[in-house]
């Protein structure tokens, strides 16, 4: 009987969370990626999302730079969500940057020749590859280093809750 | 022998103290020998830090039991009864008495009694609360934390006088025996930090703590080699309440008016206490204006270096950024070399006597400057952009993280002299992942931001208004996490 009660105080810790974060994630490092292009620091075309969308109003300047960032915090947020699913119980920032580190790993050498604006990783120039690379590996930090920290706070709240509504019930 | 109790023979008392205490040496440690109700009474304290008047009055009350009583064998007690003080403890081991006698305290050992009394008379020398330097404000109280921890932690409970808040003391330092009190309040603050604090001070082994908090912050947070501060300091007596009452631990160190204050993230630091003196609106704008300071101060120098280097990188907007001359010296040496020189100019602003440091600053900004630029050793742009990067820095709210950013500025410059893109990259995503790894005490040293917290962060993004702030930070993990007492 006191067991199922506690079971029931106790809140999950809600996928919401997670999306938040990776559609804050998204914005954030969306819009640092779109200024490293302007100041081309890489050769690769972040918005060519936009070529399959047949909006013409998009397909340049100010709006072409909303849109891609739109595309890729839809995608933070699909990522965030697998983070979630995987890597929630880790402890570490470590968890992050790898997960960063295998996004890039998955996007510039598993699927480039799907997508026809990334060429193969060994064709990439200096700038290209340490940029993308860093900016992966942040990215990976934050929705990582997030997620799990808010796991981890999320279990130290109910534990706090439940024994203050305890002594003070 | 000092650890034995207090003999019952008051002369015998006189040789332990002549030996310890240096009496008949030093000049002001002094004895006052009275005979009350038939038994020897000695009074030891030292001149200078204990209150003369105070002293003089129970004096005056203990003289008058010789007429009015009957000698007893009770003396002790009655003389314990007579002393017209609020702060009388009774101690019973030598060397106890000697800290306390030491500190300013008087001693009053009675013949036939192995306990002697101490009264507290004491009365620091010191200066009334005046409003910091480093931390003025255009409105609000000017009582800044003075060296007296008594009154530092008086000003406090002036500011909340809840009876949960607790200050405990303790003593540090072997040969220095300062006072170090901390301060939380009981039912808010993470009761396992207290442990924690609590258990560093004692570990403590060290000779003395003159240079204070300093060293207590090096003891407690096992700085080593890291330029970013985990602790904050304040001198202001508000702010020092303000995060009593969000969460934090406070520790007062005796001949120190900064307080410390723990736990502090990044964001901690950039705040000042100038936001609460505006409406919440005004407080954002400032905030953010002082955060894309400090980002300049970190970021500025080295993007520019990089895109002087590399023209390519500019978009057609701004390509007039970067030297249109020839330099003489490479730019990064001449980064460098005005860099250290407004590290010059700090330094010598500090040793420099008041009248005339006016006249050095103006000597330092107009004529080095453009003499320099005359001579060919300075690029005008370089000027520009290092005060830029300078005012960054002194609009840094902590002055410790000034400096530090002021380390990685510099070895963000190296790095990009070196390695162009890729090393700008990768070197912030170093700095980057480095403070990200840095805890202060348990808490993550870049939280709100990283790792994210939405609603923490709009706290810090957003100046709230009071009224809105409902939950504490969750950061200090605090036992009672609702601010307003009638949220249930």
């Amino acid at each position: 009987m006191e067991n199922k009660q506690g079971e029931e105080q106790k809140a999950r810790f809600p996928l919401s969370y997670a999306l938040v974060i990776g559609l804050f994630g998204g914005i954030i490092w969306g819009g640092l990626a779109q200024l490293a292009a302007y100041f081309h620091f890489m050769t690769i075309d972040l918005n060519a999302v936009v070529k399959y969308v047949n909006i013409p109003k998009i397909q340049s300047g100010m709006w072409r730079v909303i849109a891609g960032m739109l595309f890729h915090t839809g995608v933070s947020l699909i990522l965030a969500a697998i983070y979630y699913f995987l890597l929630k119980k880790s402890k570490t920032i470590w968890a992050g940057v790898l997960f960063g580190v295998f996004l890039w790993i998955f996007v510039f050498m598993m699927i480039h020749p799907l997508l026809a604006s990334i060429p193969s990783w060994q064709k990439l120039n200096g700038n290209t590859l340490s940029t993308t690379l860093c900016l992966l590996v942040l990215y990976g930090l934050f929705i990582g280093y997030s997620i799990s920290y808010g796991y981890e706070q999320h279990l130290l709240k109910e534990k706090r809750l439940s024994a203050w509504k305890k002594t003070n019930a | 022998m000092i650890d034995q109790r207090v003999p019952k023979d008051p002369e015998k008392m006189d040789r332990i103290m002549k030996e310890e205490m240096g009496l008949g040496k030093s000049f002001d440690t002094g004895v006052r020998k009275f005979t009350i109700l038939g038994k020897q009474v000695h009074i030891y304290y030292i001149n200078g830090l204990a209150d003369s008047d105070a002293i003089i009055k129970l004096l005056t009350v203990l003289t008058r039991l010789e007429g009015k009583e009957k000698r007893s064998l009770h003396a002790a007690e009655t003389i314990e009864n007579h002393l017209a003080h609020e702060s009388v403890q009774p101690v019973e081991k030598i060397e106890d008495v000697i800290v306390q006698v030491m500190s300013g305290l008087m001693a009053v050992v009675i013949e036939g009694s192995d306990k002697a009394l101490i009264v507290d008379v004491r009365s620091y020398p010191g200066r009334q609360p005046e409003e910091p330097d480093t931390e003025k404000v255009v409105r609000g109280s000017r009582d800044g934390y003075v060296e007296n921890i008594i009154v530092n932690t008086a000003l406090t409970r002036r500011r909340i006088r809840d009876g949960r808040l607790r200050f405990e003391i303790t003593k540090v330092g072997k040969r220095s025996k300062t006072d170090i009190a901390i301060g939380y309040i009981e039912g808010v603050a993470d009761p396992h930090l207290v442990e924690i604090v609590k258990k560093e001070l004692d570990s403590i082994n060290i000779d003395g703590i003159p240079m204070t908090d300093k060293t207590i912050e090096e003891f407690i947070v096992k700085q080593g080699y890291n330029p970013y501060p985990i602790v904050r300091y304040t001198e202001r007596a508000d702010i020092g309440a303000v995060h009593l009452l969000e969460g934090h631990v406070l520790l007062f160190v005796d001949t120190s008016p900064s307080v410390i204050i723990l736990p502090a993230t990044f964001f901690h630091h950039m705040q000042h206490a100038e936001e609460y003196r505006q409406s919440p609106a005004v407080g954002t704008f400032v905030r953010w204006v002082r955060f894309i300071g400090v980002m300049l101060s970190l970021f500025l120098l080295p993007f520019w270096l990089l895109v002087s280097k590399e023209p390519e990188l500019l978009p057609k907007a701004m390509e007039f950024i970067g030297p249109n001359k020839e330099t003489n010296i490479p730019l990064v040496l001449q980064l460098f070399i005005a860099d250290i020189g407004i590290e010059f100019l700090r330094i010598a602003a500090i040793h420099t006597p008041t009248p005339l440091s006016t006249a050095m600053g103006l000597i330092a900004a107009v004529l080095i400057g453009q003499i320099a630029i005359d001579v060919g050793l300075f690029v005008p742009e370089v000027i520009l952009y290092v005060a830029i990067a300078g005012i960054g820095t002194f609009a840094t709210p902590s002055y410790e993280v000034s400096i530090a950013n002021k380390l990685f500025r510099m070895f963000l410059l190296a790095i990009v002299a070196l390695f162009k893109v890729p090393g700008f990259m990768i070197g912030s995503t170093l700095i980057i992942i480095y403070l990200a790894r840095m805890r202060a005490l348990n808490t993550p040293y870049l939280w709100p931001l990283l790792p994210f917290d939405p609603k923490a962060f709009s706290q810090v993004f957003i100046r709230r208004a009071i009224p809105g702030s409902r939950l504490r930070p969750s950061i200090v993990h605090p036992e009672d996490p609702y601010r307003q007492p009638s949220e249930k």
